[in-house]
């Protein structure tokens, strides 16, 4: 792995953003209620007939990241899709359709390097982390809440994970391609024991019904040591 | 797309979410992927699935991997649980039905596929199962008795629900069957009432589908309490007795009987791959259902029937099993599992296991391709699962144990195990 880690940093392809937690929950949803959202070209992958995963994701990139000088905290909402591997740089772990994505600072959201084609809400959010409990509170700029999302699971076992997902989005009727290759400390588990929050009818989840979601189907569940350094090897969109 | 930027990792431990490849495109690319993967692993000698066998499914082996390379191996690695596939009697009668019928059927069962031999074993197993105005439908597979039966059984508008732990097949027969589909928590009875009160409002067909013993955790489902939630919101149960038929029960007639709801259950699913040693599936039900399901399901109207060979080997495997052989053999498997089971317990996760299926959790899916041949090469055959087949970091091998095992090939399958454990970590 860490050779691989090497050849990644060394190829020049790559911003390399680094950051000290991140988490991720992939919640079940209905394929009818996140259809009309996705480009028709794009499919779901359905976990079950019927049924897709809508995946919310956030990441706390750490000050003098790439080309910041200011910490930031990403948010993104994406649904699982199909991959496209005549497309992607390896087998993908996972390939998302980016819905809705933020940021919780004005340079990150006026970085050229971090804000391309992807689908960026242009107002700062405002996040609260606790990296104890883990859990993460995310409200738009006027405070109206977002998101609360919590751990399902009390006994992680962290261990060194490298792995790519690939990406997509569309502007107007264009579609994007991109990736990334994430490298973390991590836990992943598949525990269901209660809700993991509570998600809010926002526009942020362009038009999805979350708030009817019954939130303790997380299909999956991950998230980094918190404080352990994490890097994403990002690779800016192509149009497909 | 340039290859020389791809960073490749490591193929032994590599895995998706979902398993199965999938690509959007108009190439091929899942195709060259996967073939790229298999390539690596045999070429690296890793490769332990789909190795050869030499004889017949017995407790000892041997086996030619893919790269060529021939092992020993103790098998516990099939389901022919009593071993009568390969009895001297089975395979005479087998050989006789071929001489009599020649070796295919040649139409499907409702045209002109119909042998006298496949009435024969339908007549048995209506006697086997001794319940009145029971009739059969035989399929060509187990697979197909689900398929063929559920989407025969609900139509659009139905409702479907099954155990989450519930098999492939009746998945796919539910989706064929064009019904609305529910899935409740494993073995939980209150989940299951949770679906049934919100559908069985709309005085809709409902199928609660469920299996005798699960194969991923080799324990029993919970059919008694199933049959009568269904009873008392009007639904009808399909059990599938795959891995139970010709085993659990006094008589051998599944976990119903166990259970004491043999009568209660509406449609009983047998594979005829397993316990009886063949091929094949059985729809075992009322008469008007099963004469409904030879007409309307599809993978029965438009296949060939049972070939008779095999189907004359059947019967006999049958009549050996309701008798003193069958009980016999029963009593052994039961012995066997548990005192494989006692060998293991405390010293690896055998999950909820209690039956001939023993899995042996060591968690994390990048362990299965690496332990698999480890496990091969030390002379043990199993089976491995992994996510999403089974919950993550819950992979595993998969264990059956059959009435044929010796005392001293347990023991040296336990100890197999317990020094993988050991050389795995877990």
């Amino acid at each position: 792995m860490e050779f691989r880690i090497e050849e990644l940093r060394s190829s020049g392809e790559y911003h390399i953003w680094s950051f000290d937690f991140a988490f991720s929950s992939s919640l079940e949803i209905s394929t009818q209620q996140i259809k009309s959202v996705l480009p028709p070209n794009i499919h779901p992958m359905e976990i079950r007939p019927g049924v897709s995963l809508l995946n919310i994701s956030v990441f706390d990139f750490t000050g003098e990241s790439h080309t910041l000088t200011q910490s930031c905290v990403e948010i993104i909402v994406g649904i699982h899709i199909l991959p496209h591997l005549g497309l992607a740089k390896e087998l993908p772990k996972m390939s998302l359709f980016l819905l809705q994505m933020g940021a919780t600072t004005t340079e990150f959201l006026n970085s050229p390097d971090a804000v391309d084609v992807q689908p960026f809400i242009k107002k700062p959010l405002q996040v609260e982390i606790d990296r104890e409990n883990i859990s993460v509170e995310c409200c738009d700029h006027k405070g109206e809440k977002i998101f609360l999302m919590q751990k399902q699971n009390n006994s992680p076992v962290y261990s060194p994970d490298l792995f790519y997902i690939q990406t997509f989005c569309n502007q107007g009727d264009s579609l994007y391609s991109g990736g990334v290759f994430l490298e973390s400390n991590k836990f992943e588990h598949q525990k269901k024991s209660h809700p993991i929050g509570k998600f809010h009818n926002h526009s942020f989840f362009q038009g999805i019904d979350v708030e009817n979601l019954d939130t303790s189907d997380c299909y999956i569940q991950t998230w980094s040591k918190p404080g352990s350094q994490g890097t994403e090897f990002y690779t800016p969109f192509k149009q497909y | 797309m340039d290859d020389s930027s791809n960073i490749r990792p490591d193929k032994r431990q590599s895995y998706t979410y979902d398993m199965f490849l999938y690509s959007m495109g108009e190439g091929l690319d899942e195709m060259e992927e996967f073939q790229e993967w298999l390539s690596y692993l045999q070429d690296e000698k890793i490769y332990g699935f789909e190795a050869s066998r030499q004889g017949p499914q017995s407790s000892k082996i041997q086996i030619s991997r893919a790269d060529g390379e021939k092992l020993e191996v103790l098998n516990f690695a099939h389901y022919n649980y009593l071993g009568l596939g390969h009895h001297s009697e089975v395979i005479k009668a087998a050989q006789d039905a071929v001489e009599k019928y020649g070796l295919g059927a040649a139409s499907a069962p409702p045209m002109s596929g119909t042998n006298s031999i496949h009435k024969i074993l339908e007549e048995a197993l209506i006697s086997f199962y001794g319940l009145q105005n029971y009739g059969v439908s035989l399929f060509t597979s187990g697979f197909g008795a689900n398929v063929g039966t559920i989407q025969a059984f609900v139509q659009p508008g139905h409702h479907v629900v099954m155990d989450e732990y519930a098999h492939m097949s009746i998945l796919e027969g539910a989706k064929a069957s064009g019904a609305n589909l529910h899935y409740f928590r494993h073995n939980d009875m209150e989940s299951l009432a949770q679906i049934l009160e919100k559908i069985c409002q709309n005085r809709n067909r409902v199928l609660v589908c469920v299996e005798g013993v699960y194969s991923t955790n080799g324990n029993y489902g919970r059919i008694k309490e199933t049959v009568e939630l269904a009873k008392k919101f009007g639904a009808f149960t399909l059990v599938d007795e795959a891995h139970s038929s010709l085993l659990a029960g006094d008589k051998g007639r599944g976990v119903a009987e166990m259970q004491g709801v043999l009568e209660q259950v509406d449609l009983h699913i047998l594979t005829l791959s397993k316990s009886f040693s063949g091929v094949g599936g059985a729809l075992i039900a009322n008469e008007k259902i099963t004469r409904y399901v030879n007409w309307y399901a599809k993978c029965r109207l438009f296949s060939c029937s049972l070939d008779p060979g095999v189907t004359g080997g059947m019967i006999k495997v049958l009549e050996l099993a309701r008798g003193s052989e069958g009980d016999k053999r029963r009593k052994k498997i039961v012995e066997n599992a548990s005192y494989f089971r006692s060998l293991l317990k405390g010293k690896v996760d055998i999950g909820s296991s209690e039956t001939w299926i023993v899995p042996v959790i060591f968690g994390p899916e990048k362990l299965t391709l690496g332990l698999y041949d480890f496990v091969q090469r030390k002379g043990l055959d199993v089976s491995v699962m992994q996510f999403p087949a089974v919950p993550k970091n819950e992979a595993r091998m998969r264990i059956f144990i059959t009435s044929e095992h010796s005392r001293e090939q347990i023991d040296q399958a336990a100890q197999i195990v317990l020094e993988t454990a050991n050389h795995f970590n877990f």
